[in-house]
């Protein structure tokens, strides 16, 4: 049995509706994207009680906590917008959640909770005085100081500077390693989830599309949609390429290789071999150039190292690389 | 907020620890105007003064003004506790006579006849005041000489009327007009409404306006002078007599008819037209009902009228028409 | 929506709504039947009878603009008080509340003093321009009503549009600059809009305010064409004695009042306030003079009258120093160590504890309907305002009578209590319409995250919502605490004469030729008041900005 499990739940709106199930194991952390407007927050607030689900259940270690008063639920949560409370100092806020009651005890916890968020000596300050990434931390030590059984963080870094960001999420990445706690988090950053996940969950349209490990999902993506969100990629409709098939085929840039010689498909037979494809557009990104590239009129994106010299190119790419998608 | 509501309750408990219950049994209940009772009213000395001559507690209630009073009379209906009420004025008597049971007593022979507003005796005179235009003799007015004089030009913004609407007083200048002149009051009130500096809402507000200088006439009592003789040693304010007439006004007592207690009441009426003449005609402003009584010095700065008009001689319809007729005269 | 924790403050809202059923909404009901005893007649005549238009029509025009100029008046001040700190600001803010706890009779007595046509105004102005005639004959006029109306109110407006103002980043309004908007633009456009909620609840309690405002609109109007829908009512129930004409207006005017309550009461809509408080800016050099300018027109305008009645407490009209008003009030037996005192003390724990009260239950009212985006909760606690005096001391009366002949009990303690609920009915509008905006301003994830980390919807409340009130509740406690000193109606009809407060006595010293011992009473009063403002102030300081 699953440590953390929500079974069908679901929560109608005037012009949205949300239905997921997922489960996630004890010390797991597991990401949830999608676009805006999929649901992301709102599965967060039922699994944290701040919203009750229509129907469906949610079990903590096989205990049903659907109907358990949001106090009592052992989640906590770390939201996009800090909430620390105005009324406390830093260590106040942290000692907020506590359930040890000894004031000396609750004292030295909090100071040690600074410390591991690497805010030693903050305990005083008042929590308007703390920067975005000052008060994450401190939001993120109140959240632990609970002792929760999960975690949750809504978007936690999103109102944060790109450099904070890295060096946060590797604190929160960090924080789970050491302690085992279950998280789940929230972002609409890819490549934030890839970095700390162990498994990812897709939403779209209040729906969960799939749950794969971070690899798996980029490399396997189960539809163009997950495919598209999870990076870039070329899709072509699968007949240009095989015969008398149906869907679209898929692969990633960097899986493509371009020759300015002409290529015959025999010549390769383990590769799929895109002839005469018109360079349109060639975007240095630092390693690489991202090339554009025009295939019959459709799209097709190539990573090179170079940047060609001609304008017509032709494009192989191994043929266990292309998914071939419905 | 667990700190405020144990402080409100420690507070209640310390209030309660004090206050005694008003409410014994055997007890006089007594409705009056709520300036009436209090430690201020002429209440404070006279009911002292009755317990010990009588032995009878009393439980004296404030019930607002004597419309007020009425209301609340009416609205409790047969199951009032109230055995005797003090100061209905005879505009207002006609509400109060189902309710009151009538007294024959000894004292009456000591109340003057046209004081006697209810032949019936339901209500008792027991003080009574007559209108008057209060002047300031040091602002360089001409003193008016009638009701009429005040119309005059050489008066404009220098008078301060009352609205009838929401005063006793300017209720009792409506009457004492329509006494005077029938029908023609309105007239009158337009005319005079025109030097009117302003109409006030009520007495306290126009007598203020007054003795702040605004302006050197207003509508008062005969007896207003006598506070500034008593207070100021000033004679500077007068009160002028019209020889036409003025408007009076009559306070009654009365027993209620569902009293169980109807010789205590009996007692207390008594003892209101008695003893209790003189505080209350000082503390009022008023004249004294009883004409046995014999009043301070000061009194000689209230002149009486000759001629006194009341409104119990205008019909109840009349009266309210009256005031229609006013408001449609003056307000539109 | 409904948020989590709405059940508890709909609890904690309880006792309030059945104050106001017990004393307001009950009693209320039972006056307003009396306009349908004769099948509605008297209600359809008073909707086709002209004169209710007629009187409609000018109730409405005095009200509005007394309230807009109040409104527009106060905006500026806001704007800069809201903005910079200078040393006398907090005083200032404390001082501009003391006009609204003298009772109506004394306010009329100080314009009179220091406006009148021969008050200290003018006859300083006869003496500096050497004429005879009056130089600024304002009262008794159409802008006397709108002044006088103006200067009891216009603290209301600029302590509720003070309190928001100083919540709100001015990031946006920084943004507008940036991209050219001018500052009249960016204000109309920004915030302006940002400002719509205390605007318009300032807007609306001073409109009611002078909706059923009779006496000033009475003595200070000069002219009985001046009449209010009120003075109408107080006609046909004290002089006519017609309750079933009376009811009847007394309804459609409430029900007017009604509709305006409704349209305003803060909606769904809620705004989320930034919480980033703004931080006051030390006013400097041309500021710090702006500051003074501010301040000393403030100053002039709401000081004179109160000071008036303060002078004229030692002074007799002549301008003769003389104590003798204080020797009054001790030489009657009574004295200093008797009835003032007393006074002082009823009126002053009457205050403390309806101001409390009026705190606690307009807390849970504002954050019971701040949780459930309800408007049915404050538009309830709202309708006292609606009802006008003259209708709701017929409420009293009946509420009086049934305590003492249905209940059978009477005691100082009972008259005590009577008169504390019935000022706390009267200041619970105040209270909840001045802490509503607060309680909407609070963000949900704060809350929530109280919720996740498991704290109690009660301990949230204390620790992390109540705080965030702090600016609010402490505006509604000086406006609870001044409306309960300075009251008189509802005093004199629920005490049966048992107690006596501070305005109590003041009417009845006015009613003894005594202007002098009632203005040395009212100057009681105003300390009084000012000590608590202090008190208050010193005890909240903790509470930041406001």
């Amino acid at each position: 049995m699953p440590f953390f499990e929500a079974k069908g739940i679901e929560k109608k709106y005037k012009d949205f509706t949300l239905s997921a199930s997922f489960s996630i194991e004890e010390g797991e952390f597991l990401s949830i994207i999608g676009p805006s407007g999929s649901g992301k927050s709102t599965l967060l607030s039922l699994i944290a009680g701040i919203e009750d689900p229509d129907s469906g259940t949610i079990t903590i270690g096989g205990k049903d906590i659907t109907k358990e008063r949001i106090q009592k639920r052992g989640i906590a949560m770390v939201f996009q917008d800090f909430s620390l409370f105005p009324s406390m100092n830093t260590e106040r806020n942290i000692q907020f959640g506590m359930k040890e009651k000894d004031r000396a005890k609750r004292k030295e916890l909090s100071d040690k909770l600074l410390e591991v968020v690497g805010l030693k000596g903050y305990g005083k300050r008042d929590v308007s005085s703390l920067s975005g990434g000052e008060a994450q931390r401190v939001a993120l030590a109140r959240a632990i100081a609970a002792e929760p059984r999960i975690i949750l963080f809504d978007e936690p870094l999103s109102a944060l500077d790109p450099p904070l960001r890295k060096h946060l999420r590797s604190i929160i990445r960090g924080i789970h390693d050491s302690l085992g706690i279950t998280v789940i988090y929230v972002t609409h950053d890819i490549e934030e989830a890839f970095a700390v996940s162990d498994r990812i969950l897709v939403m779209r349209d209040g729906r969960v599309i799939t749950v794969k490990d971070a690899e798996e999902l980029y490399r396997k993506p189960d539809s163009l949609f997950t495919a598209f969100f999870t990076g870039e990629g070329t899709a072509l409709p699968a007949h240009l390429a095989f015969e008398n098939m149906e869907g679209s085929i898929f692969f990633r840039p960097e899986e493509a290789e371009i020759a300015e010689d002409r290529l015959s498909p025999e010549m390769y037979p383990r590769h799929l071999v895109l002839e005469e494809c018109k360079v349109v557009s060639a975007d240095f990104s630092g390693p690489h150039y991202m090339l554009g590239l025009s295939y019959k009129g459709y799209p097709v994106l190539v990573e090179a190292s170079r940047k060609p010299r001609k304008a017509d190119v032709s494009v192989k790419i191994p043929k266990d690389s292309v998914l071939i998608l419905p | 907020m667990k700190k405020t509501i144990v402080f409100a309750a420690v507070l209640f408990a310390v209030i309660s620890l004090f206050a005694q219950p008003v409410r014994e049994e055997n007890e006089l209940t007594v409705y009056s105007y709520d300036s009436f009772s209090g430690e201020w009213g002429p209440a404070g000395s006279l009911i002292p003064a009755f317990e010990k001559k009588t032995g009878i507690k009393v439980n004296l209630v404030g019930a607002g003004d004597a419309v007020q009073m009425l209301s609340r009379l009416e609205l409790e209906g047969d199951s009032t506790p109230a055995d005797v009420v003090l100061g209905i004025t005879d505009d207002f008597a006609y509400r109060a006579y189902d309710m009151l049971s009538p007294y024959e007593s000894p004292v009456l022979e000591d109340i003057p006849d046209e004081l006697e507003f209810d032949k019936e005796h339901r209500l008792i005179p027991f003080d009574y005041g007559a209108f008057a235009f209060v002047y300031d003799s040091e602002a360089g007015v001409r003193k008016p000489e009638s009701l009429e004089d005040l119309a005059s030009p050489e008066y404009k913004d220098k008078v301060i009327l009352i609205d009838p609407r929401t005063s006793s007083v300017g209720l009792g200048l409506l009457y004492w007009t329509y006494n005077q002149f029938g029908d023609d009051a309105i007239e009158w009130w337009k005319a005079v409404g025109e030097n009117a500096l302003t109409i006030a809402d009520g007495w306290s507000s126009a007598y203020g306006l007054f003795t702040e200088g605004e302006a050197p006439i207003v509508l008062s009592y005969t007896t207003s002078p006598v506070y500034h003789v008593m207070n100021d040693n000033t004679t500077r304010y007068q009160a002028i007599i019209f020889p036409a007439g003025h408007e009076a006004t009559i306070e009654g007592i009365g027993i209620l008819k569902t009293t169980d207690m109807r010789e205590e009441a009996e007692a207390f009426v008594d003892f209101i037209l008695t003893e209790g003449q003189l505080d209350i005609a000082i503390a009022n402003s008023m004249y004294p009902a009883n004409s046995a009584v014999e009043l301070p010095d000061a009194f000689a700065w209230a002149p009486k009228p000759d001629i006194m008009y009341t409104s119990a001689t205008i019909p109840e319809d009349k009266r309210t028409e009256l005031v229609e007729s006013w408001t449609e005269a003056m307000t539109r | 929506m409904r948020k989590k924790g709405s059940g508890y403050y709909l609890l904690k809202a309880v006792p309030a709504v059945l104050l106001l059923l017990l004393l307001f909404i009950i009693p209320i009901l039972l006056i307003f039947s009396n306009a349908f005893q004769d099948g509605g007649k008297a209600i359809l005549e008073v909707l086709k009878d002209d004169y209710t238009y007629h009187l409609l029509s000018f109730t409405l025009r005095q009200a509005l603009i007394s309230a807009l100029v109040s409104v527009a008046l106060a905006i500026p001040f806001s704007a800069f008080f809201s903005k910079y700190a200078f040393p006398w600001r907090k005083a200032l803010l404390t001082v501009s509340q003391l006009a609204f706890t003298i009772p109506t009779i004394l306010v009329v007595l100080g314009f009179v003093i220091w406006y009148g046509n021969n008050g200290y105004l003018n006859n300083a102005l006869r003496t500096m321009l050497g004429v005879s005639y009056t130089p600024l004959p304002v009262l008794y006029s159409f802008s006397a009503i709108i002044l006088a109306h103006v200067y009891l109110n216009f603290p209301i407006a600029f302590a509720l549009l003070t309190a928001s103002w100083s919540t709100l980043p001015e990031t946006q309004e920084n943004a507008a600059y940036t991209v050219g908007s001018g500052r009249l633009r960016t204000f109309m456009r920004i915030t302006l809009p940002r400002l719509r909620g205390s605007l318009a609840s300032a807007f609306i309690l001073i409109f009611l305010f002078c909706f059923s405002s009779f006496a000033i609109v009475m003595v200070l109007g000069g002219n009985p064409a001046y009449s209010t829908l009120e003075t109408e009512i107080y006609r046909r129930v004290h002089v006519s004695a017609d309750l079933v004409s009376a009811s009847a207006l007394a309804l459609f005017t409430f029900a007017v009042n009604a509709l305006l309550l409704a349209i305003t009461t803060p909606g769904r809509k809620a705004r989320k306030g930034e919480r980033r408080e703004r931080t006051l800016k030390k006013a400097k050099g041309a500021k710090m003079l702006e500051a003074i300018v501010l301040s000393f027109l403030m100053l002039l305008f709401l000081v004179p009258p109160i000071a008036a009645i303060a002078i004229r407490a030692f002074y007799t009209k002549d301008g003769i120093f003389s104590l003798k008003a204080w020797e009054g009030i001790s030489g009657r037996g009574f004295g200093l160590i008797g009835g003032s005192i007393d006074a002082l003390i009823t009126s002053l724990v009457i205050g403390i504890i309806v101001a409390l009260l009026s705190v606690w239950m307009g807390s849970s009212i504002a954050m019971a309907s701040a949780k459930r985006n309800s408007r049915l909760l404050p538009f309830i606690s709202s309708l006292p305002m609606a009802s006008g005096s003259v209708t709701m001391g017929l409420g009293f009366i009946f509420v009086t009578s049934f305590i003492f002949t249905s209940l059978g009990i009477r005691s100082y303690c009972l008259s005590l209590l009577s008169v504390i609920a019935a000022h706390l009915v009267i200041v619970l509008p105040f209270s909840v319409r001045t802490i509503t905006p607060g309680a909407r301003m609070i963000p949900d994830s704060l809350s929530n995250a109280a919720y996740t980390l498991g704290r109690s919807t009660g301990r949230t409340y204390r620790e992390i919502e109540k705080p965030l009130l702090a600016p609010y509740r402490r505006k509604a406690f000086a406006f609870s605490f001044a409306l309960s000193l300075g009251e008189v109606n509802a005093t004199l009809m629920l005490s049966s004469g048992n107690v006596e407060t501070l305005p109590v006595l003041i009417y009845r010293m006015i009613g003894n030729y005594d202007y002098q011992g009632a203005a040395a009473l009212g100057t009681i009063l105003l300390a009084e008041a000012l000590i608590v403002f202090a008190v208050g102030e010193a005890r909240w300081r903790k509470d930041a900005v406001l």
